[in-house]
């Protein structure tokens, strides 16, 4: 049976992408970022490049949190169904 | 951490409100007497932070802030006026500060954090509150805070979200933990309401109350992210990056 996981767009995402929520499946468990390279297949020219740089690889800027705790450097975290995938760009003050 | 400085007679009725604070008191109010606080851009979010803080009787602000009043602050950068258009903006936030608070020490600069002014800005304070909008004067602030040990209150904006965090150095994620560079899709301006820099601003004013007189629980290893659009309020966890160019060498706990 496919997993679903609750995919959440903050900051600029959420402009960009037009949505704040949205359900993904996959088939089994996996690493977060493999999910994120998912979502970029479906998110458009756009927004691509929010999450992925010109090689194909997460962007360093990019916020990523699951069920609310951060995913930093080369921390593994693999995700399954129920999970709660959080996506920020980082903004500043003004 | 700060100094404590005993009250005068006018003080105590000043602060009488917030000495009643249980776990604040007297004890509480002459720490933040003898604390010192950097506001880096006394925009949207640093007017509100500094008049918190003057509120509050921090001791003494360190206000760094480049150019003159534009039409365009005037939505959501308090301290500045309709009269004071054209004019230096650390100035009317010097002069509006003092108005509320006449006791309270101002060292007003009349420019941005930069490589060049970060070290000797930080080396006067006890505590940092990063309000700027560009993430190089941001990264240069980081870099001293984490040298120095100074505790930074990083805050941000954008349309009706906001997020806030308190970093100490070598304990927490500090700023480049958090963002390693800049986000290629960032611009200088952007849209935002002044009620949401305001709210952030109060948060963060309240963090470093709570840092400077040693009470409550800040938002160290948290990152507090709200969208005042639909009222959504999260408190997650953030994590110190192993391989940080900035922190990563200091010997403290690498857990938050």
């Amino acid at each position: 049976m496919a997993m679903q996981l609750t995919i959440r767009y903050e900051t600029l995402l959420k402009r960009a992408t037009g949505v704040a929520t949205q359900t993904l499946e996959i088939a089994e468990p996996c690493d977060v970022r493999e999910v994120v390279k998912q979502l970029a297949e479906e998110v458009g020219d756009s927004v691509r490049p929010m999450l992925l740089d010109s090689s194909g690889q997460l962007q360093r800027s990019l916020l990523l949190f699951v069920n609310d705790q951060q995913i930093v450097g080369d921390m593994q975290c693999t995700v399954t169904d129920g999970d709660d995938v959080t996506l920020m760009t980082p903004i500043s003050g003004g | 951490m700060t100094e404590h400085l005993p009250l005068t007679d006018e003080e105590r009725a000043v602060y009488e409100w917030q000495i009643w604070v249980d776990d604040f008191r007297e004890a509480g109010q002459e720490k933040l007497k003898g604390a010192s606080v950097l506001i880096s851009r006394v925009g949207g979010l640093g007017s509100v932070v500094a008049y918190e803080l003057a509120a509050a009787g921090v001791g003494t602000l360190v206000l760094a802030h480049a150019g003159n009043v534009k039409p365009s602050d005037l939505n959501r950068q308090l301290l500045m006026t309709h009269d004071w258009l054209g004019k230096p903006r650390v100035e009317s936030a010097a002069r509006r500060l003092r108005e509320l608070n006449p006791r309270l020490n101002i060292v007003a600069v009349g420019e941005n954090v930069s490589e060049d002014n970060a070290a000797s800005l930080v080396e006067q304070v006890d505590l940092i509150v990063d309000c700027a909008p560009l993430f190089e004067e941001r990264f240069a602030m980081n870099r001293q805070a984490v040298q120095q040990r100074k505790p930074l209150v990083e805050c941000a904006m954008f349309d009706l979200e906001a997020s806030i965090t308190t970093m100490m150095s070598g304990k927490t994620p500090c700023l480049a933990c958090l963002t390693p560079e800049k986000p290629a899709a960032w611009t200088r301006e952007f849209p935002v309401f002044g009620a949401v820099s305001g709210t952030v601003g109060c948060i963060a004013a309240m963090e470093a109350i709570k840092v400077l007189a040693d009470f409550g629980q800040p938002l160290t290893g948290q990152l507090l992210a709200f969208d005042l659009r639909d009222m959504t309020f999260s408190k997650r966890s953030i994590s110190r990056n192993p391989s940080c160019s900035v922190c990563s060498g200091l010997d403290d706990s690498c857990s938050t």
